[in-house]
């Protein structure tokens, strides 16, 4: 009788065979928390959203529920608030995206500098960030009164009389004011880390090549911050599209508070009018067809930022396809 | 056996996910089978069968078994589970935190709250939608709550059909109420700004509450540091109802399915008020944003006058005792549009009970524990609200000059809670105040005019009924 006796080979590949069994299953078992999430709590919520979008959903009351097919979709392109909120959000970002990347990297840039202190400062500046959205709106909405509010009471003092509508005719210079209070100290902390990633002897190379300071951040410091500019510029973006907390809380949203809850037109965004058309018209279908228009667009505007990055985006690794 | 790559590994969880997707849209719940025909809307019928109503149950309250879900607002509902559940052991009551978005969760899911306590602002919404139980047989055999002792205000979950509601089978009872018309004065404000305060032995009208509030309104230079009057605007439209009433007319024509406002020159003259105050800025607006509520406004003595019912009494006392203590506070029967006395709440709070409930005797103690027992006796002595029961108005405190005072206003007016506001059963409790003040703040800044507005709002408010009926 003879046994087969494993040849060498064979041997080997059993062990490699093992070996990659416990790596899948280890690599299962690490991403699976994440996965359920997503599954559970993105991928299937979008899914539902898009069938709700195509009913007549009421939000509640399921017995009656109707297929529309694509009428809610047809009806949003031929909406005339909804355009409006589309446009004056496109304002808004418009505005407030520049406006928070430029000034956030600033701050990083002062406090990368070595300073006495820098870390009090750094501190101080992202303190906003960590505090409640909801509890952050009611102070600032007392503070920026016309009438009663703290800022009120301050320009009284220099001109009695004054009245500085904040909430009401300026009411986009007030919440792109509060949005930047709020959102600069993450920004700051981004781009710290990416200041802090650049190599210290390019810096001090172009300074033995004769280049100032200013030439040193143009030429050296720019350029290798530009994967974390375009990192920034993709989470604003997005987020910028998202905005809906800020201009519900801070000029609108309580209903004794005189004018429902729609913000005055400045700043009536498009996540303000799809809230309203869910929750206050109770028009579920129409309000989850805007929500994915919405997301439509910020993932083709987000593509397009993509495509750009080949023509200005540094990386120091060369990746094959992707930047310079 | 070939192995499972990442990428076919992801392909297939994401299949799974889309057909669980998928799966959960199954077919909406059987609509009931009808039989007989009860007229709702214009065009339409929806034929309601009269269901066999559970009859209330022989076996002795404290043996009862089960375990049912309490939708409530407050803490003092979480603490009243404690000692419900004390009184009748076999009962397991849950709690669960009153919430609109949790609310539809748990009615799409098909797995309402056994007891809801909510608005009676949502009574015809609710009953449109077959969802409330109806509670005759209960009250009929209740020694707590009996019929002949519910205060007036609980018509308002009484009900033929969802657009005839006042009397008929009852689906809930209150568990408390203020007449919302009364207003409270500041006399120190009044006599600071060298205006007469109106007495409570009186009723304003309306014109001589905008007068008053002319004279009383106060500007440093442009700065508003004084508003003229205070009133809770998200009820502008419920105010106007009211107006309206005392004429024998409705926000509403056509059963409900449409709004008439440019048609009916009361209806506009009332909105026109309202419109007024807030131009002038007389009254907090989204030209003059208010720092807090009208409340609030009121307790900072921004104000000096705010309309709020008997139950803003009790919330002075707290947040203002001082100036209580002083009897400087008053409380003054409401205001008059005609001349017509009228006072209802404007949508007292109250408890109701799902039609799909599998407990309704268990659920039935819930409430007749809550609104008609100890916790209402409890509730009524803090001076918070009215009761829903007329012999529990002796609980409610009259011992010192302040309470008397106010508690006489509230009696006085309780008997002219005769009339209910028509609640459109289409449309959400609050949808015509929104569109209505999304219109109003583009009048007030001048890009449409007040007819405009009026336009407007008629319009939207006739498009969102309309799909509330086609939705049905």
């Amino acid at each position: 009788m003879s046994t087969a006796q494993p040849m060498h080979g064979q041997v080997g590949w059993r062990l490699l065979s093992s070996r990659s069994r416990r790596k899948r299953i280890t690599f299962y078992l690490f991403i699976s928390p994440w996965l359920i999430g997503f599954v559970a709590l993105g991928a299937i919520p979008l899914v539902l959203g898009l069938l709700t979008s195509l009913t007549n959903y009421d939000g509640m009351d399921l017995a009656h529920l109707k297929f529309v097919g694509l009428d809610n979709y047809a009806r949003a392109f031929a909406d005339s608030e909804a355009t409006f909120t589309a446009g004056r959000t496109a304002v808004w970002i418009a505005i407030n995206t520049p406006a928070w990347l430029v000034i956030s990297f600033l701050l990083a840039l002062i406090l990368n500098q070595e300073v006495r202190g820098r870390g009090i400062f750094r501190t101080l500046y992202y303190l906003p960030s960590v505090i409640p959205a909801v509890a952050a709106m009611w102070v600032w909405k007392i503070f920026l009164n016309d009438n009663f509010g703290l800022m009120a009471a301050m320009a009284d003092l220099i001109r009695p009389g004054t009245v500085i509508p904040w909430l009401t005719k300026y009411a986009l210079v007030s919440v792109t004011f509060v949005s930047l209070w709020g959102g600069l100290g993450l920004g700051m902390v981004v781009f710290l880390a990416g200041l802090q990633g650049i190599p210290r002897e390019l810096e001090e190379a172009a300074v033995i090549d004769g280049a100032h300071q200013f030439q040193v951040f143009r030429h050296v410091t720019i350029p290798l911050m530009t994967p974390v500019i375009f990192f920034q510029l993709v989470i604003s973006l997005i987020g910028g599209f998202q905005t809906f907390v800020l201009p519900l809380l801070l000029l609108g949203g309580q209903r004794d508070l005189a004018y429902g809850s729609t913000p005055p037109r400045s700043i009536y965004l498009y996540m303000v009018y799809t809230y309203h058309q869910l929750f206050v018209y109770q028009r579920f279908g129409y309000g989850t067809a805007l929500l994915w228009i919405l997301f439509t667009v910020v993932l083709v505007l987000t593509l397009l930022v993509f495509w750009t990055q080949r023509y200005w985006v540094y990386y120091e690794v060369e990746t094959q396809g992707e930047g310079r | 056996m070939k192995t499972l790559s990442r990428r076919d590994f992801l392909r297939m969880s994401a299949l799974t996910a889309a057909g669980a997707a998928l799966a959960g849209c199954g077919p909406a719940p059987t609509p009931q089978i009808l039989k007989e025909t009860v007229e709702v809307p214009v065009e339409q019928t929806v034929v309601v069968e009269p269901t066999a109503v559970p009859q209330p149950t022989a076996i002795p309250p404290e043996e009862l078994e089960a375990t049912i879900v309490y939708m409530g607002i407050s803490d003092e509902s979480k603490r009243l589970i404690d000692t419900f559940s004390a009184r009748y052991p076999k009962i397991t009551a849950e709690f669960v935190d009153d919430d609109p978005t949790r609310f539809a969760a748990m009615m799409a899911a098909g797995n309402p709250p056994d007891v809801r306590s909510g608005s009676s602002a949502q009574i015809p919404y609710m009953l449109l939608r077959d969802w409330l139980l109806d509670l005759t047989p209960y009250f009929e055999t209740s020694d707590a709550a009996k019929i002949d002792d519910l205060a007036l205000v609980n018509n308002y979950f009484r009900a033929q059909d969802p657009v005839h509601i006042g009397d008929g089978k009852i689906y809930g009872m209150v568990k408390d109420w203020s007449p919302d018309r009364c207003i409270w004065i500041n006399r120190a404000l009044f006599d600071e700004a060298g205006v007469e305060a109106p007495e409570d032995t009186g009723r304003l009208t309306y014109d001589e509450v905008l007068d008053k509030a002319r004279k009383l309104v106060k500007f440093e230079g442009d700065r508003l540091m004084r508003f003229g009057f205070s009133y809770n605007t998200a009820w502008t439209d419920r105010f106007t109802i009211f107006n309206l009433m005392e004429l024998g007319k409705s926000l509403y024509v056509d059963e409900f399915t449409r709004a008439n406002l440019v048609n009916d020159e009361d209806a506009q003259a009332s909105f026109r008020l309202f419109f007024d105050m807030a131009q002038e800025k007389l009254v907090a607006s989204s030209l003059v944003p208010s720092p807090s509520w009208s409340g609030g406004e009121f307790t900072a003595g921004l104000t000096p006058w705010a309309q709020w019912g008997y139950w803003f009494g009790a919330f002075l006392k707290d947040s203002i005792p001082d100036q209580v203590e002083q009897g400087t506070l008053y409380m003054i029967p409401g205001p008059t549009w005609s001349g017509v006395a009228l006072n209802n709440s404007i949508g007292p709070f109250g408890f109701v009970i799902s039609k799909a409930t599998k407990a309704p005797d268990a659920a039935w103690r819930l409430l007749e524990w809550d609104g008609a027992l100890e916790p209402a006796v409890d509730r009524a002595k803090t001076g918070y609200g009215v009761p829903g029961l007329k012999s529990m108005y002796q609980y409610l405190p009259q011992e010192s000059a302040y309470d008397q005072q106010r508690y006489n206003i509230m009696m006085q007016e309780a008997e002219l809670a005769t009339q209910l506001i028509p609640y459109n059963p289409f449309v959400g409790e609050f949808t015509f105040n929104e569109v209505w003040s999304k219109y109003m703040a583009q009048a007030l800044n001048g890009e449409i005019t007040f007819d405009d507005m009026l336009q407007k709002t008629e319009e939207e408010m006739n498009i969102l009924i309309k799909e509330g009926v086609d939705r049905l």
